[in-house]
């Protein structure tokens, strides 16, 4: 992948269809954090989950081990707010769309890699979207004040933060955006900063958000090569 | 009125289009709040939120307990968040809804986040002895953004607490507390949360109301602290938002929080 060694974003993968049975899957590899998504719709639907004008979104979010607690309701709850904004949902009332997303290994960032992951699994299934969603953490770092490296008020902004970064960072945000017009869909940041530090991590985010993008139409420009084949 | 329950949104479009709310409210405008501290008694810290009809109580019972091998010198602090099916027909009875689950761990990120409470002072004695706080958040009664108005309660309750002294006996290492002595607990910082969702993709709302809530799609909170900073933002769905637009909720959530830390500064007065 001749792409990644210009970029920060650590080494980038992502495997479309590796899943028989589901609708679209994907498997989606950020750094050394390792996402596996499956969906399938627009299915069959409980008839007390209905909804008569649109399409409802289902997200499961396992984690590697355990069951399911209260941080993985909060992500899945993410997940699917974003899916109900992307997928078309009017075009299949009363039908439900459900999205499994499996955690292999969560080195950091993960929250953003399921973001991609999920989005190239609907990608995968044929899913009619407004626009894929794209998601890209960063983390602000900042140092002690001794440290004579860092000039620039000792600030230090990493894109796509391993678990490493992100315990060091005092902020960590992470945003999603539609890839046609790069305008945020979703957001996340928690830690204390101030507005022109969260307006810094937002430009960088976009603009690592366009590499990420290419990257997705590398990859699946790479999947339909095969396919035709 | 009959016309906001038959078709809400058409008459919704009616009031926004003279950038009023059925309520009488500015599209800005939050509601009123009142806040009470210290009204249950038999816990070590409490408060009391209202929020125009939404009302949470917040009660913090502090135990003691032994820490774990990882943090042995911090003490604990659980939040838990509950919507019963008494607060609003949305809920059923049973496990915790969806909503209760997602506030839970917003509270818990947040408290972890910020410096309201640095869980190094919750310590009695390293790896033996620590301080463990649940903080019991309940929904009384639902009417929208039920966020804002758990935190407000959750931070009000926690500057409230206090905690026994606990001596611990030297020979027989066996703690001893005494409940005639009791101090305050030092917290730092005030966060506040500002809800806003958005309706028909063009129009901004401040704290909204159930049946907003019902109408609109996406919501954005932003918590600020009292150096105007961000502490916590997030938002959830909706349609794409040109970033001009997020600032101006940025800029409302740090007016609203300096009109909301009045109130922290008033009851712990």
């Amino acid at each position: 992948m001749d792409l990644n060694s210009s970029l920060p974003l650590g080494n980038l993968q992502c495997e479309q269809k590796v899943l028989k049975n589901t609708d679209g899957s994907a498997m989606y590899t950020a750094g050394e954090t390792n996402v596996l998504v499956g969906v399938y719709g627009p299915a069959d639907c409980k008839e007390s989950k209905q909804d008569v004008k649109q399409a409802v979104v289902e997200v499961n979010f396992r984690p590697k081990i355990g069951i399911p607690g209260v941080a993985e309701k909060y992500m899945e709850k993410f997940v699917c707010k974003i899916c109900e904004s992307v997928i078309l949902r009017s075009f299949h009332p009363r039908t439900a769309f459900s999205v499994i997303v499996q955690v292999m290994q969560d080195q950091g960032s993960l929250l953003s890699c399921a973001i991609n992951a999920v989005s190239m699994a609907l990608q995968d299934a044929g899913i009619s979207m407004r626009c894929m969603p794209v998601a890209v953490t960063v983390a602000l770092q900042k140092k002690e004040k001794e440290d004579n490296e860092m000039k620039d008020d000792s600030k230090k902004f990493v894109i796509s933060p391993s678990t490493k970064d992100e315990e060091e960072s005092v902020a960590i945000a992470t945003f999603v955006f539609d890839s046609a017009q790069y305008d945020s869909i979703s957001a996340y940041a928690c830690g204390p900063m101030t507005s022109d530090e969260y307006r810094e991590c937002l430009r960088l985010a976009k603009e690592a958000s366009k590499h990420i993008v290419r990257f997705f139409r590398d990859s699946v420009s790479r999947k339909v090569s095969t396919d035709i084949r | 009125m009959e016309l906001l329950n038959l078709q809400p949104v058409e008459s919704y479009k009616t009031f926004l289009k003279e950038n009023i709310r059925p309520d009488g409210r500015e599209l800005m405008e939050t509601r009123q709040t009142v806040l009470n501290v210290g009204s249950i008694s038999t816990a070590d810290g409490s408060a009391l939120v209202k929020l125009g009809e939404t009302m949470v109580i917040c009660g913090v019972k502090a135990e003691l307990t032994i820490p774990s091998a990882e943090d042995p010198g911090k003490g604990i602090v659980v939040p838990n968040m509950e919507m019963s099916a008494l607060c609003s027909s949305h809920f059923k009875p049973g496990p915790p809804s969806e909503q209760a689950q997602v506030i839970t761990k917003f509270l818990d990120n947040l408290l972890k986040s910020c410096t309201v409470i640095d869980t190094a002072d919750l310590c009695v004695m390293k790896d033996k002895l620590v301080w463990v706080l649940y903080c019991d958040l309940i929904c009384l009664n639902y009417d929208g953004n039920a966020l804002d108005a758990s935190v407000l309660a959750l931070i009000a309750a926690l500057q409230n607490v206090k905690i026994p002294e606990v001596t611990v006996d030297d020979e027989s290492g066996l703690p001893h507390t005494n409940m005639e002595v009791k101090k305050a607990f030092a917290t730092r910082g005030m966060p506040c949360a500002t809800t806003f969702t958005v309706f028909d993709g063009s129009h901004i709302i401040a704290d909204p109301t159930l049946k907003e809530e019902d109408i609109t799609e996406g919501n954005i909170t932003v918590v600020t602290d009292e150096h105007d900073n961000l502490i916590y933002v997030q938002r959830q769905g909706g349609l794409a938002m040109p970033e001009a637009e997020m600032q101006k909720c940025v800029k409302r959530a740090v007016e609203h929080g300096s009109e909301m830390r009045k109130l922290y500064l008033a009851v712990a007065s």
